[in-house]
């Protein structure tokens, strides 16, 4: 695992190298995400169903959730990394519509907010589209 | 995407009119303050882009409340004394932006609780969300940048802006 997973706010992004893949973890299960005991890491590929992708209100929703939980949320697209509680970051991301992004999570409450975020990063949203 | 490929260098203004109500206490976070300055400063920008050819007169109006409603569902000031006023409306047939500068900061509800010195006005059509959240990863990624930003609200003039978007490094 390359790129530091800790830290808030917004500083330079972290950028795989060229290249580089991110292999599921030896006991996470790659349909469900869930790892078999402990607290993580755990990793889940989550599709961006939003017609807007993963726009400015959804990250704020996502980030909103994440301080929800003491666990380090990460969320890749590509080779790019978000900090989950980082609004610019994740706005850095440009996850377009129907593209699959990693949520990574990693601490001590990580199994309970593995759910909660995918389904707010996967959400179809219910804003209203025309503003 | 560069900052410089979708603001409109006739539509920049290097300082913005828009001001707390006088008498008014300027707290950030005063909902009577805040709702009163993003009026100002969403119409000083929207006008700004009508002045430089963009938009109908007619259109200028609904263009702004469709801002503000989007401002209402959510502060798009995101921190580091940068606001991103944004909305979709059929009156734009392309993604186009302008830049504000504020020069004694301006409550705006901002995440952070700060000021806000910069604003990036951001206007798309309604079926291009790529270009929209492109134009949004520009404006993060720059604005990311403290050297940049120090540099940017030290500009005066349009000119002085947009040397500074055409000439910033492509990682700005």
């Amino acid at each position: 695992m390359t790129g530091k997973l800790s830290g808030n706010g917004p500083g330079p992004r972290d950028v795989l190298p060229q290249g580089t893949r991110l292999p599921l973890l030896p006991d996470t299960n790659p349909l469900t995400g869930t790892a078999a005991s402990g607290e993580g890491p755990f990793r889940r590929v989550v599709r961006i169903v939003n017609p807007n992708g993963l726009h400015p209100r959804l990250a704020d929703w996502f980030k909103r959730t994440c301080a929800q939980y003491v666990c380090t949320v990460v969320v890749w697209n590509g080779e790019t990394r978000a900090d989950g509680n980082s609004l610019w970051d994740l706005i850095g991301l440009m996850a377009m519509p129907d593209s699959d992004v990693i949520l990574e999570v990693d601490g001590p409450d990580a199994s309970k907010a593995i759910d909660p975020l995918a389904g707010v990063l996967g959400s179809p949203g219910g804003e209203n589209y025309t503003i | 995407m560069r900052l410089c490929n979708f603001i409109v260098r006739d539509a920049i203004t290097p300082s913005l009119a828009a001001s707390a109500p006088p008498g008014v206490p300027s707290t950030p976070r005063d909902p009577a303050t805040v709702k009163t300055v993003k009026e100002q400063v969403v119409r000083e920008m929207v006008v700004a882009l009508h002045a430089a050819g963009h938009f109908r007169v007619s259109d200028v109006d609904e263009i702004v409340r469709a801002v503000l409603r989007r401002e209402e569902l959510g502060t798009t000031g995101i921190g580091r004394h940068i606001a991103i006023p944004h909305s979709r409306h059929p009156a734009a047939d392309r993604l186009i932006g302008t830049l504000a500068l504020s020069r004694d900061g301006l409550p705006f509800d901002s995440l952070d609780g700060e000021p806000v010195y910069v604003f990036i006005l951001l206007v798309s059509p309604q079926d291009r969300p790529g270009d929209h959240l492109r134009a949004l990863e520009a404006v993060v990624r720059t604005m990311r940048n403290d050297d940049f930003v120090r540099q940017l609200r030290a500009c005066q003039t349009r000119e002085e802006i947009w040397a500074l978007l055409e000439n910033a490094a492509p990682g700005w």
